[in-house]
């Protein structure tokens, strides 16, 4: 667990060093490409949503109750973040909503 | 000890970092610690791998055993948009001393690049200390946060479900998106390349699915640019 974790922490760091000072190392090539920053920008949204799809897992979907805590807690994030904006609040209302159902549901 | 008026201006312009990336990464310490991982590997992480989302995503991808592998590969994708911070810094950094330098490079994420892209080198401060108080601070923050998720772990009730706020986070982060962007694909797509590769290979089904991802952007953009130059 620990050589796992440690590799891990490793990777990150170099990864960290290697993406934060590409465009120190390469300077003319890829100045202002902006084809490639609007690409970086759209892939980021895209894996977020898949993460959100990832964290509930699509088994959640095949049995009972069909992921139904987790739909109903994002949408209660949705709601509270379009109405509110404020970030923290929407998380906690989410979690709190899915708690509670999970509770209600696995009782 | 007198204050320098670079620092002063400085901590003014990263109050809302402040409150961002404490709160962010004292919650990266409880989810880390709620998937049952030793404390202390939740700091060591934030001080050398800095990097909020990806800290997030590798939790997640942790708690399912993915390998050392798949996990840095689904790290760079989400990384790479600090590929192109610095492109507008270039001339900026280059005459700092060089610890410096590779401190600013290393501690360049996205609080720091706003900070520094909207507040230009003026001649009236000292630019190197500017910058240097600029990376510093959001990156104690986050290291404070990170500390401090772990005094308040022990006094959390231990809560089935806690990492929803995980969950919740990224769905913000897509919503953000979406709300600037408008771009639908970027709601429908990633449900339907999960749902296929998740059929085909749930092992790793997450990596194909972001590969995919990132095929049908380049193809969309592709299709785009022919479509407006053959109108």
């Amino acid at each position: 667990m620990h050589y796992y974790t440690l590799m891990i922490v490793v990777g990150l760091f170099l990864l960290t060093c290697v993406t934060r000072a590409f465009p120190f190392l390469f300077t003319a090539k890829l100045a202002g490409n902006e084809k490639l920053q609007v690409f970086g920008k759209r892939l980021a949204a895209y894996i977020m949503l898949l993460l959100v799809i990832y964290e509930i897992t699509p088994q959640a979907f095949t049995v009972y109750p069909f992921g139904l805590p987790a739909i109903i807690g994002l949408i209660v994030v949705i709601l509270s973040h379009l109405m509110f904006h404020k970030p923290l609040l929407s998380m906690a209302l989410g979690t709190a909503t899915y708690i509670f159902l999970n509770m209600h549901y696995t009782l | 000890m007198r204050v320098s008026i670079e620092l002063k201006q400085v901590f003014k312009l990263s109050i809302p970092t402040l409150f961002a990336y404490f709160s962010l990464s004292m919650l990266f310490t409880i989810l880390w610690l709620k998937a049952g991982f030793a404390g202390y590997w939740a700091v060591i992480m934030s001080l050398f791998a800095y990097s909020g989302a990806v800290q997030f995503v590798v939790i997640s991808m942790m708690q399912e055993h993915a390998s050392v592998l798949a996990i840095l590969f689904a790290s760079s994708f989400i990384a790479c948009r600090n590929l192109f911070y610095g492109f507008s810094l270039l001339d900026r950094f280059r005459p700092k001393p060089k610890w410096i330098k590779a401190f600013l490079m290393f501690g360049l994420v996205d609080a720091v690049y706003g900070v520094l892209a909207s507040n230009p080198e003026t001649p009236e401060r000292d630019d190197t200390k500017f910058c240097l108080y600029a990376t510093l601070l959001p990156y104690i923050y986050w290291q404070t946060g990170s500390v401090f998720g772990l005094i308040l772990f022990s006094s959390l009730p231990d809560i089935k479900g806690l990492n929803f706020m995980l969950t919740s986070f990224f769905m913000l982060l897509v919503i953000d998106y979406y709300l600037v962007s408008r771009d639908i694909w970027s709601l429908v797509m990633p449900i339907v390349f999960s749902g296929i590769s998740f059929l085909i290979l749930p092992g790793q089904y997450l990596v194909v699915a972001i590969i995919s991802s990132a095929l049908f952007i380049y193809l969309s953009d592709q299709y785009k640019a022919k479509k407006t130059k053959g109108a």
